[in-house]
């Protein structure tokens, strides 16, 4: 039987208007992490380990090598780690071993990199964060028109859009139709 | 002064006549430049009726804008900016506006008085629905709808601030310099095209220069600082909790264009000050609504704004100083005694009978009763103004004003513009925010004196729009509703699209008149949002077809669509529902080849849908144990079990099986529609009840593709698929096993068997990524076998003949007795809704079993309720119903599934199942749910 081929979520999508960009990003795995019960130190001290950063606080993101870790709820943070690998959970978990939980959530979200001066006259039609004049490590979650989000300000001043795959086409279109009405 | 550009022409149509404005008019401005006095008809009793106001209030000048084949109806002219190629119309009128054969309506006036149809039309009572109610709408209204749907297209969005500044007047505009030069963001809106406010409209100097010059380069200021927004054509129509405002931008006027022609915002201000302004009044006598007659501050709009001549020879009828302004001919003070007891001209007035008696010819008529201060938005958290006896008028009370509003300038009763500035700087300084510039300007005192209603025979119109005359106002007095919310209702008084911006205090100042009390003690109506008319497509913005609500695809979706799947919604999802293959000529058709496959050979349906929870942690099998009936911390790793999950409450909420991967991690599934419920209800139980276990969920259902691969050719298709270093034989991998595996030379997977049809079942799961790969890999492999791809459908007739519960089963009433499902809780641990599970006459008797028609020709219907007889049928008769049925291929004749009382102990009774919504009745068999493989040797085998 041939070997299976991995499909990303939007296909390769990217698309450029004026002052305003979407590009999907492919290649990096999601893994989810919980803090085990009475392990905090222990965890935090792993993380450091196995990732080289601190954990972040609560609606922040910080910067891992080429990746990043972030804040998700008390207790749970989502690394995002670059190389196409479907087993980066087991090596996380095998990495922080008793002191938390692993699971893996790349394909759970497909991630669109928005950039572009316009950037916030996008994002204010779409998502109802005050994002204008957040920080400069902010992430959150919030909905945009109905659908689940993750927003993920980078060093840069782009940012990451994080959305479950199965809603994931209906979030695009409708991101695109958003900056079609912003920018034309 | 005027701010119309003379040089820049603008062609538009009004009542299919090519008429010239320029730009800065309004259509309301172009159209008294042009002469138009008649602009529309009146809502009950067709009077011919022109422009009074030039702002958001105009009760009269209603139009419908017109675009190829699309129309909107009663939009103000006032409030228009005029556009290349507008096309507006009259509304509400039969024949010309200028000869409305309804006008007929003004002559029964004296049968059409308020609440005349609550009297006249009482009988034959069928009558009202089917002929009283579509005459009277017909002949009493506003414009027309379209029909089709709206052509536009409508956005939404969401703004931060420190500080949200209502209105850009005077007030508006420093409060903002204010806030923006102290480093605030500040978000200022407006709902006219120009920043100014009154200062537009006066001929008065701010600082030594027009008041007008003033405004616009104080505009320009605030819209080169970064942190000031500026927001033209904007309405705040509604104040909401936690500082949220909701707010319409007006992009065009135009209709029928593809970019969004208004966006609804939601404003999220830690601060808001309203700077609204005011609105002045009418006054009531006879014919006071007649074309020409108008607001003694909007005709100053129309000459100093707009430089439009309304006249050489106009009277003016004012009861206080600011009236005065106003460039008039004759001048008519009521505090000198001098007032208007009647007009006359149809379509316009052309002279006014004094108190005297003399007769005066006019070409217009402008009256000011003083001004309202615009309080609505200090009322949309239950704030209720009072009544000042002085300004003669409501002022907002500041001990009940929404929760970080402050209100200034004339909104709150400063009606000099030096009073306003001064109002806008103290406000500003009890923010902490320093005064930017202290502004000259005019400081006239108010004089005012209250002054309603010129009592004679004839009507005086109150609220214009809706045609409420001070009679009307006192027959309903007269009548017992004497309460301002009871006359409101009862006369339509304040009503339709202007809400009563200039009739409500008119109306309740004649209300208290008639009733021989004050104001105060007559009271007063609040205001609800919204403050000017919202479209109903901006609540809906972009959310419209297939963006009404989220869809979710499912990881076979592009395949299930090559293969021509029909699809069905199932909440967001869109799942396969059967896939016809060429020749079949209807859905049953599909359904039975795919249920016969299935169980003939091998069939592939993808269960991605089902919820999946990763649950790890030290305590996960405790966990478990305290949310299903049954134990799961026995369970041994690389087995599965099937768990029953209750409500508080003792009613089953949701059933599934659970899969453990290791001493510490757990695999949950849910049903489709509860994946969200279910999930939710975990995290309420992980964080609030039992926060001590260590335990941990994650969400995986859109992480994993799943696929059921059933059927006696299962593990063959499986083991072409299967990396061969793993055994999945009966022996190896039984009944109830799960396990990690790798699949096609290496992909990671997970196998599962588990079985919903009742065959030799696997499920298979891989990373969605591999998803679309897999399913293409399985149907590959299957081929040999003749393998069908499945949908909802065959998946509902095999559960049903092996005699599964779903949805239907689990439906919020039932319980594990109910479902037969009575010996899975455990009497050894405690769950959640164990408790009152067993509570008193909760398990009734009734169970669930199957049911087979006693004629095998005879179809069954969900939904049909048993009885023993034919005869009379009510809840003393009624025995259970059918919840789920199908037409087994299988066994060629229907089966169902019910709850009867007495359960399994009627096995082999017959009762009627009786569908009354069809008419038909039924007489079954009660039998095991168990249709199919009643051992269920097929699924261990």
């Amino acid at each position: 039987m041939d070997k299976l081929t991995p499909l990303s979520v939007f296909e390769n999508y990217s698309r450029d208007w004026d002052g305003f960009s979407i590009a999907e990003i492919t290649g990096v795995e999601l893994v989810s992490l919980s803090v085990a019960g009475g392990h905090e130190k222990e965890f935090a001290k792993a993380m450091k380990t196995a990732l080289g950063c601190a954990l972040p606080a609560p609606g922040t993101v910080v910067p891992a090598g080429e990746g990043l870790v972030m804040w998700t709820a008390p207790g749970q943070y989502l690394a995002m780690i670059p190389g196409g690998n479907d087993r980066a959970d087991e090596e996380l978990a095998a990495a922080i071993g008793a002191t938390g939980y692993a699971v893996l959530q790349s394909d759970g979200w497909g991630i669109l990199q928005i950039s572009g001066d316009k950037i916030f006259d996008v994002l204010e039609r779409f998502v109802p964060l005050n994002l204008r004049n957040c920080a400069d490590n902010f992430a959150a979650r919030t909905s945009a028109h109905h659908m689940a989000v993750i927003c993920v300000r980078l060093l840069d001043g782009a940012w990451l859009l994080l959305t479950p795959r199965t809603s994931a086409a209906g979030f695009l279109e409708s991101l695109e139709h958003v900056t079609d009405n912003v920018i034309g | 002064m005027s701010l119309v550009d003379f040089d820049a022409p603008i062609n538009f149509k009004f009542n299919g006549k090519a008429l010239q404005g320029f730009d800065g008019d309004t259509l309301a401005s172009a159209l008294l430049r042009n002469g138009v006095k008649v602009v529309a008809r009146s809502f009950k009793y067709h009077r011919p009726r022109g422009i009074m106001a030039a702002g958001s209030e105009e009760p009269n000048a209603l139009v419908e804008i017109h675009a190829s084949g699309v129309c909107e109806p009663n939009r103000r002219a006032t409030t228009i900016k005029l556009f290349e190629g507008l096309d507006a119309r009259s509304q509400n009128f039969v024949g010309s506006v200028d000869r409305d054969l309804l006008a007929i309506n003004d002559l029964l006036s004296p049968f059409f008085a308020a609440g005349f149809y609550y009297k006249t039309f009482m009988w034959p009572r069928a009558f009202w629905e089917k002929l009283y109610e579509p005459i009277i709408r017909r002949a009493a209204g506003l414009g027309s709808i379209m029909k089709t749907p709206d052509p536009d297209s409508y956005d939404k969005g969401f703004l931060h601030c420190d500080v949200l500044i209502i209105g850009g007047g005077p007030a508006g505009l420093l409060a903002a310099l204010n806030a923006g030069e102290a480093g605030k963001q500040v978000i200022l809106c407006d709902e006219d095209f120009i920043l100014g406010g009154r200062l537009l409209s006066e001929d008065i100097d701010v600082d030594g220069t027009p008041a007008a010059d003033w405004a616009k380069l104080t505009a320009h200021r605030l819209m080169m600082m970064p942190n000031v927004r500026v927001m033209k054509r904007t309405t705040v129509y509604g104040v909401y909790d936690h500082g949220i405002y909701g707010a319409l931008e007006t992009r065009r006027d135009a209709i029928g264009l593809k970019t969004p022609r208004h966006i609804l915002w939601r404003i999220y201000a830690k601060t808001s000050i309203l700077a609204a302004g005011a609105t002045e009044r009418p006054i009531a006598f006879e014919n006071n609504d007649r074309p020409g007659i108008m607001l003694a501050g909007a005709a100053r709009t129309y000459a100093n704004r707009f430089g439009v001549t309304l006249g050489d020879n106009a009277a003016l009828l004012t009861n206080n100083d600011d009236g005065l302004r106003t460039s008039a001919r004759h001048v008519l003070d009521v505090r000198g005694g001098e007032s208007v007891v009647n007009t006359k001209g149809r379509s316009g007035v052309k002279s006014v009978t004094l108190n005297s008696g003399q007769s005066l010819p006019v070409d217009g008529l402008y009256m000011s009763g003083g001004w309202n201060p615009n309080v609505h938005l200090t009322c949309h958290k239950r704030g209720r103004p009072k009544w000042d006896d002085v300004l003669s008028c409501f002022l907002p009370d500041a001990g009940n004003l929404p929760a970080d509003m402050k209100v200034i300038g004339s909104a709150n009763g400063a009606f000099s513009t030096q009073a306003v500035f001064d109002s806008a700087n103290a406000a500003c300084k009890t923010l902490g925010i320093k005064a930017a510039m202290r502004p000259k300007s005019e400081d006239a005192p108010v004089k005012v004196t209250a002054f309603w209603h010129v009592k004679t025979k004839g009507r005086a119109w109150v609220d214009f729009q809706n045609d409420v005359t001070a009679k009307d106002i006192a027959l309903a007095h007269q009548e017992g509703f004497s309460s301002v919310e009871h006359v409101k209702r009862y006369t339509t008084l304040g009503m339709a699209t202007d809400q009563g911006k200039t009739s409500n205090v008119l109306g309740l100042a004649v209300l208290a008149q008639a009733s021989g009390r004050t104001i105060p003690e007559t009271g007063t109506t609040i205001f609800r949002p919204p403050y000017t008319p919202v479209p109903i497509g901006a609540f809906a913005g972009a959310h419209r077809g297939t963006h009404f609500k989220p869809t979710r695809l499912t990881p076979s979706h592009k395949y299930s669509a090559e293969q021509g799947a029909t699809f069905v919604d199932t909440g967001y999802w869109k799942r396969a529902q059967w896939i016809a293959r060429p020749g079949e000529k209807g859905w049953r058709d599909s359904v039975d080849r795919e249920v016969l496959t299935t169980r003939g050979s091998v069939g592939i349906c993808d269960v991605s849908t089902l919820g999946k929870i990763d649950v790890q942690g030290k305590d996960a099998g405790k966990f478990l144990n305290k949310v299903y009936v049954n134990t799961f911390s026995t369970l041994k790793v690389g087995r599965c079990r099937y768990g029953l999950m209750l409500r508080e409450d003792g009613i089953a909420m949701d059933d599934g099986t659970s899969a453990r991967l290791s001493k510490t991690h757990y695999i949950t599934t849910t049903t489709t529609a509860k994946a969200g419920p279910v999930y939710r209800h975990m995290e309420f139980c992980r964080q609030v009840l039992f926060p001590e276990m260590d335990v941990h969920l994650i969400s995986t259902t859109d992480q994993w593709a799943q696929y059921s691969v059933a059927g006696p050719n299962a593990r063959k298709l499986l083991e072409k698929i299967v990396d061969p270093n793993f055994d999945i034989s009966n022996e190896a991998f039984p009944y109830m096993a799960c396990g990690q595996i790798t699949v096609c030379g290496g992909t990671r997977a997970r196998l599962f068997r588990l079985s919903f049809s009742g065959e030799l079942a696997y499920e298979i799961s891989v990373p969605a990524r591999y998803g679309d790969a897999l399913i293409r890999a399985l149907m590959s492999a299957g081929e040999e076998y003749g393998a069908a791809l499945y949908g909802t459908e065959a998946l509902g007739v095999m559960r049903i003949e092996k005699g599964h519960a779903a949805g239907n089963e689990l439906d919020g009433r039932t319980t594990a007795a109910h479902l037969g499902l009575g010996g899975f809780v455990s009497g050894k641990k405690d769950c959640i809704g164990k408790v009152l599970s067993a509570r008193e006459g909760l398990n009734d008797g009734v169970a669930l079993v199957g049911f087979i028609a006693d004629n095998p020709k005879d179809t069954l219907h969900n939904g049909a309720h048993f009885s023993a007889e034919l005869g009379k049928a009510g809840p003393n008769e009624d025995l259970g119903h059918m919840s789920s049925v199908a037409y087994s291929p299988e066994l060629k004749h229907w089966v169902g599934l019910g709850f009867i009382a007495g359960g399994k102990s009627r096995i082999g009774e017959t009762v009627y199942a009786r569908d009354f919504v069809r008419n038909h009745h039924v007489k079954v068999k009660i039998v095991s749910p168990h249709f199919v493989d009643p051992d269920g040797e097929r699924l261990r085998g």
